[in-house]
């Protein structure tokens, strides 16, 4: 047996894999070479000691931050799914589709017998607003930044616009991977700040960004719209944050809202 | 895996589940840094959706995640060249002194610290070696296949820096 063949063999008896028969031909090699057999006892030794070197522990933010990722790589496959032709062209030229609605609707109203007109006025805005909030929400889920800062502020022609819309606002300011179209969505939800669900995806807000310009538009809006419950997140992020920008804008947004 | 490349990306939690806590160990073994070491998984993941579509069931996906760490951990050290290695036995006299000088009688403890601090010696292409096969446990024929060279060689490879390490240690102690 070689000697390079006998240290691959004490390899696999270190690891449990030798067979009986290598095992002999490796002790009986052993014997003939006592001084190579005393330096592998010596390094199984340390071998052994390798089981007592305590092994390195993540922190918690390591797990976190897989599930954004994750989240964020789901919601940008799902923004290039594969949609209908038509639903595609509508979306590349939406004004042109949005136009030629309104004129059907338009004339179809005008062709209607005048006892119905009342009704047909408040059907036309419901269905111009339907459309505006269907157009929003495919339009929200483009890949390109610029369409989807469009759609957000698509939403300041709907002062009534329905869940649906203001959960994909609140969702884009919480996943969108821009930081203009987080602050485009902030600007808007503004708009809504008197449903409660909103005033709370605010809140939530504060712990889920780490921009210091968006943390500081957030406080802005929460100190605008008196939102006393959310000292206790702002107090929260003050300990938190290393930024100093926001740190001070805490501060401030903080002694506003108690004093208030 | 087949999953996640057939486009069930979520089922990548569950190979983050099982992988995770194994390359936070490698990197940190070769960083020596949580937190980049932490950036580090995060990439091979990144990489993992990226290439997915580069996985074969007729390779071993434990060799080709292994593949894609070292990858990781190459770029990482070609971009940042910030932590050096030292080969050179002389940058751990300082060390050694201060062990000596600390410690009369030498308990299990001093013994991992040595070698640890003997670790520390060794080059990163030959601590990734010890931490694949005794820390992260893969078998000699997927490090083999991770190296483009025979199991037998590797083999060989392992007992050399074994002797290497063994005999910073002995200096460290004497």
């Amino acid at each position: 047996m070689e000697r390079d063949e006998a240290f691959a063999l004490w390899q696999d008896k270190l690891n449990g894999e030798i067979g009986e028969e290598a095992e002999r031909r490796l002790k009986a090699y052993l014997e003939h070479h006592p001084d190579e057999a005393m330096e592998l006892q010596g390094l199984q030794k340390t071998w052994e000691l390798f089981d007592q070197i305590e092994r390195p522990e993540p922190s918690v933010q390591m797990d976190a931050r897989f599930e954004g990722m994750m989240a964020a790589y789901q919601s940008s496959k799902k923004r290039v799914s594969p949609i209908s032709f038509t639903m595609e062209w509508m979306v590349k030229s939406w004004r042109v589709a949005l136009a030629f609605l309104v004129i059907g609707l338009l004339v179809g109203w005008w062709m209607l017998p005048s006892h119905q007109q009342s009704n047909s006025i408040s059907e036309l805005s419901n269905e111009i607003q339907s459309m505006k909030e269907l157009m929003m929400l495919t339009l929200i889920e483009q890949p390109k930044a610029q369409e989807r800062i469009r759609a957000v502020n698509m939403t300041s022609d709907l002062p009534n616009a329905d869940e649906k819309v203001i959960k994909a606002l609140i969702s884009t300011l919480n996943l969108d991977e821009n930081l203009n179209v987080r602050l485009a969505a902030l600007e808007s939800l503004t708009q809504y700040a008197d449903r409660p669900m909103v005033r709370m995806a605010l809140i939530e807000a504060l712990t889920i960004q780490n921009s210091p310009i968006l943390l500081v538009a957030i406080a802005d809006v929460l100190v605008l719209i008196q939102e006393t419950s959310s000292v206790e997140a702002m107090k929260m992020l003050r300990e938190k944050t290393d930024e100093e920008l926001v740190k001070d804008k805490l501060e401030e947004s903080i002694a506003s809202l108690i004093s208030s | 895996m087949l999953k996640v490349k057939a486009g069930e990306v979520e089922k990548l939690s569950l190979l983050y589940k099982r992988y995770s806590r194994r390359f936070f160990g490698f990197f940190y073994s070769l960083t020596k840094d949580g937190s980049t070491s932490e950036d580090l998984v995060q990439n091979v993941f990144i990489r993992i959706l990226k290439y997915k579509h580069t996985y074969s069931d007729q390779g071993d996906f434990e060799t080709w995640v292994f593949q894609m760490a070292r990858n990781v951990h190459k770029d990482h050290y070609r971009k940042n060249k910030r932590y050096t290695y030292q080969e050179d036995m002389s940058a751990w006299e300082g060390e050694l002194s201060e062990v000596k000088n600390k410690e009369v009688e030498m308990e299990k403890s001093d013994e991992l610290k040595l070698l640890k601090t003997a670790l520390g010696t060794l080059s990163s292409e030959k601590r990734e070696l010890i931490e694949l096969v005794r820390f992260q446990k893969v078998k000699y024929a997927k490090v083999a296949s991770l190296y483009g060279v025979s199991e037998s060689a590797i083999k060989v490879r392992v007992h050399r820096v074994l002797k290497e390490l063994r005999a910073s240690y002995v200096k460290l102690d004497s």
